[in-house]
Order: structure tokens, then C-alpha cells, then sequence
């Protein structure tokens, strides 16, 4: 029920706000509002996101990958201070596009994998899974990580 | 420029108040200040309006901190939940980096207030490498007023250096804070030409009132007019757009709302915004005085706080008294900023009135 309501009030402040956008009062970015109206602090910003991105290619020829889904994993603990250990999937893969470029947000900077797995078949060419743990450098929000798939043997060539 | 609203931002008021009421009932936590010690290495003429409690102080230990995280965690989502390292002067705790890095660890985006005076290059690296996400320096003016009001005469010099130092940085957020008063308010439109020379993207602007040691310098009492003329600087630079310029967050400014900041007022102190200060006391901005601090970590859960108190904050109704009872602008203003009550919950200044 409380769920509920939250999501009433949260959904009803962004019916605001597209209200307030269409007086010309600006979108809700630059009313320094976050998606649910909430102003922003003044002392900079109020989120972080912990953000891989990078080009998939052909182990074989190097050519981008379109179409490959990259899932993300978090198992582990990260807490000096008493934080269970946890293992679940994010929610919301994201896919490389038309030149193999994909881009994904992780909640913390450790623990996680991202798993790569060609889904469309032999479009765009077939290929083998990949898991690849995540580590970016100490600090850093940002990480680049190109990866290369070994394409699938066709079982006539083994 | 009229200082009532026109209706149009009537509108605006009417629907950014309907936002605040939701909001206020979702009470959603996404501002945490963490004052993690009273020690300074200045001694600011302003300091103490601010300030009640002694440097004599000790630090909280970090540990004590982040047993007040881990309380929080499973209701908030880390990412979007910052927490700020203020005090005192939070760069004299030698820890903040593995402090910080622990945040990091947990998902959480940390930033600093600081007055710059430690900010080495050494000292930006490892804040850099400990995930450090935000920083705000405080610069008020040129040399000679900067330092009057910090009362070093290096102060100004060691600021400049930290803010040359951001400028390249491109991974974090970070914007400069002045507190406009007599002695430099001639002047503000050169020092604005000046940091937009430097490299300078953010600029916020204050003003003071008068309590605690601020009290004893009529320097930082600006006239009604003056108040005005800095709303206006405000609206102009904004217009200009070379320079990312608002006014604090305090003060409801009439029909100069959404001219002089990115979004209406309204005091998050206690709806978004909670704070851990230096004794233990659970407050929700750190300038707000001890007589509404809402618990204390070594003695009650933060959660349970944050959920089931911080009433006085919420609700506002018993602010509509004195100079607010009659007052038409009040549904929108709501008794302005929780840190202009008084021990009393007397009014100490209506930024509203000031504006002529």
C-alpha cells in the first residue's frame, strides 16, 4: 500500500512538472529538479552512476557487433561496516548498436560482471558467451572496456 | 522589477507547492551532511552565525558515521543519495579519503565544503582517488575582502590556487560560493568577469544575517537596496549565460523566483535533506539551531528518526505567526528557511520584505 502511494505522489509530481515545462518554467534538468520534482542540493550533485561503456567486435576480423545483450551481475560484499553479502542481476540489459558501442550504468564500482551474450542467432553473425568481471580504477566513475567475442565453431567445421 | 509575483508565476507557485506537499510526504532522503569535525584553519568573521558548538569538540569517529550508512542503506538507493562532508573545515581530518573511498565502495557520491585553504595538488589527487564527486570553495571577492573576512592573509591566495586547480578537472562537480557584503558588493561584477576569465562554470551567491559573530560587523548587513541590487546582478548574469550564477537556497523572492535560481524556492531542510553533527545530534541542515535537532545516533536509530520525526519540519503551520501570520505570500513561502529560526522559532530575517 505504501508502495502504492509512492508511486501515486511520484507519478503526480511528474504530471507537475511537465505541467510547469509547458508554462515555459523550463524542463525539470534545469528547474534543478530530479525525475520526481525533488530539487537538487546546492552542494552539487545528488547522484552518482558507475558507468562501462565500450565497443564489442569480432574476434576474428574486428568488426563491431550489433545485437549482443549485456547483462549485469553484482555478487559480494563491499562494506567494512556490517553490509550483507548479496548476489542478484540488475534489472534492464542494454545491447551493443549498429557499430558495436554499448553503454551501461552499475550501482557500485565492485563485484560486479557483465555478462555478453549474442541473443539474435546467426544475424549479425554467432557467437560465444563472455563474462567479464568489472574493475574499475580506485575512485574513477567511468570505465572503457572493449571486448572481443570468439565467433561459434559450426559443429561441420569440428 | 515588481517584487509580487506576476500570474503567470502564480501558476508556477501554485503547481511547485502541490510538487512540495507530495514531496514532503515521501520525505525522501537524498541529502546527507555529515559535520565531521568543528576544527578549522581559519577563523572566518561570519563563522559563528553558523557555529554554536565548540571546536573543543572532538571528531566524530568514522566508524560512528557509518554505522549510521549502514542504517540508512536498505531504505535509500546509494546513487542517489549524496553525502556531504562539511564542518569546521572537513580537510583537517586526515581520514576524509578513506572515508570517502568507503562511500565509494558502497555506491554513495560524496563531495566537500571547504574554505580550500589545505587543498594541495597532492591532497586533490588522493580526494580524486578516493571517488571524491563534488567540491564547493568558498571565495568572497578579491584579495583584500576575501581575506578581511577570513581573516588570513593567505586565505585568498590558497583558494584561487584550489579553484586553478579544478578548472581542468573534468570527472567531478564543483562551483565556487560568495557571500556578498558591503565590502565587496562594489566590486561584483568585476569578480564575476574574473572567474569567468579563470574558468569558472558555477557561481553561487549568499548573503548573511545577523547572528552569532556575523552580528558584530555591520560590514555584512547589506541595505534593502543593496539586497535588491544583487538579485538584479543575479537575473542579469543569468541572462548572460556565461556564468552558471544562483542565489543560495535560502529565501522566498517573489516575483523574482525562477530569475535568480534554476527552481522555486523551498526548504528541503527535513524533507530531503538530513545531517549528522560533530556530537551525534541528528539535525537536518548543520545551520540550523540545536534546539530542533531531532535525536542523537548514540542514542536512536537515523532511520527511525528521518521516518517518524522531524515534524516541526514538515509541517509548517506554526511558523504562521508574527510578521508570517498575515502574510499572503506565506503559502508559498512557508515561514522561509528552517536555519533563520531563531531558539525561539522567531523569524530572523524575510527576504520577501527586504526586496524593494
Amino acid at each position: 500500500m505504501k508502495k502504492l502511494k509512492h508511486l501515486f505522489l511520484k507519478s503526480f509530481n511528474a504530471v507537475l512538472m511537465a505541467i510547469l515545462a509547458l508554462l515555459g518554467f523550463a524542463n525539470c534538468d534545469r528547474m534543478g529538479l530530479d525525475m520526481y520534482g525533488t530539487p537538487t542540493p546546492e552542494y552539487g550533485v545528488p547522484s552518482v552512476d558507475f558507468i562501462v561503456k565500450g565497443k564489442v567486435i569480432n574476434e576474428i576480423d574486428g568488426k563491431a557487433v550489433e545485437g549482443i545483450r549485456i547483462s549485469r551481475r553484482f555478487i559480494g560484499t563491499v562494506a567494512m561496516y556490517g553490509t550483507p553479502t548479496l548476489e542478484f542481476n540488475e534489472k534492464s540489459p542494454v545491447y551493443t548498436d549498429k557499430d558495436g558501442n554499448f553503454l551501461t550504468k552499475l550501482s557500485s564500482p565492485f563485484n560486479f560482471s557483465l555478462e555478453f551474450q549474442d541473443v539474435d542467432g546467426v544475424k549479425n553473425g554467432a557467437f560465444k558467451d563472455t563474462t567479464i568481471f568489472v574493475q574499475f580504477d580506485e575512485g574513477k566513475h567511468i570505465l572503457n572496456l572493449d571486448v572481443e567475442l570468439k565467433p561459434k565453431v559450426k559443429e561441420t567445421d569440428e | 522589477m515588481n517584487k509580487k509575483p506576476t500570474l503567470r508565476k502564480r501558476i508556477g507557485l501554485e503547481l511547485f507547492r502541490r510538487l512540495h506537499k507530495n514531496n514532503v510526504k515521501l520525505h525522501t532522503l537524498n541529502t546527507l551532511f555529515w559535520e565531521c569535525t568543528l576544527r578549522c584553519n581559519l577563523s572566518c568573521k561570519h563563522c559563528g552565525s553558523d557555529c554554536h558548538v565548540s571546536a573543543e569538540q572532538p571528531d566524530m569517529p568514522a566508524k560512528d558515521f557509518f554505522r549510521v550508512i549502514d542504517e540508512i542503506t536498505p531504505h535509500v538507493n546509494p546513487n542517489k543519495t549524496f553525502i556531504i562532508f562539511t564542518g569546521g573545515e572537513a580537510l583537517v581530518r586526515r581520514d576524509l579519503e578513506a572515508c570517502g573511498l568507503e562511500l565509494y565502495r558502497r555506491g554513495f557520491p560524496w563531495g566537500v565544503v571547504s574554505n580550500g585553504m589545505a587543498l594541495t595538488r597532492k591532497r586533490l589527487d588522493s580526494l580524486l582517488a578516493a571517488g571524491m564527486h563534488a567540491i564547493t570553495i568558498s571565495l568572497d571577492g578579491f584579495e583584500e575582502a576575501h581575506n578581511w573576512m577570513r581573516s588570513s592573509s593567505n586565505s585568498y591566495k590558497n583558494a584561487l590556487n584550489a579553484i586553478k586547480m579544478l578548472v581542468p578537472e573534468q570527472e567531478i562537480e564543483w562551483d565556487i560560493v560568495t557571500c556578498v557584503n558591503r565590502k565587496n558588493i562594489a566590486q561584483l561584477t568585476e569578480f564575476r568577469d574574473f572567474l569567468i576569465s579563470i574558468g569558472v562554470k558555477s557561481w553561487r551567491i549568499f548573503t548573511i544575517f545577523p547572528v552569532g559573530r556575523a552580528a558584530e560587523y555591520p560590514e555584512f548587513q547589506l541595505s534593502d537596496e543593496d539586497f535588491t541590487t544583487v538579485l538584479n546582478f543575479i537575473r542579469d548574469t543569468r541572462k548572460e549565460g556565461k556564468i552558471h550564477l544562483s542565489y543560495g537556497c535560502e529565501g522566498f523572492l517573489g516575483n523574482y523566483e525562477m530569475e535568480v535560481r534554476d527552481h522555486f524556492y523551498t526548504c528541503r531542510a527535513g524533507v530531503n535533506v538530513g545531517s549528522v553533527l560533530a556530537d551525534g545530534a541528528i539535525s537536518a541542515c548543520p545551520s540550523i539551531r540545536a534546539n530542533f535537532n531531532q535525536g542523537n545516533i548514540y542514542e536512536d536509530n537515523f532511520w527511525e528518526v528521518w521516518q517518524n520525526r522531524f515534524q516541526s519540519f514538515r509541517d509548517r503551520n506554526w511558523m504562521k505567526k508574527d510578521e508570517c501570520a498575515d502574510c499572503n505570500m506565506f503559502r508559498y513561502c512557508e515561514g522561509n528557511g528552517m536555519h533563520l529560526r531563531d531558539e525561539n522559532g522567531k523569524l530572523l530575517v524575510c527576504h520577501y520584505k527586504r526586496i524593494v
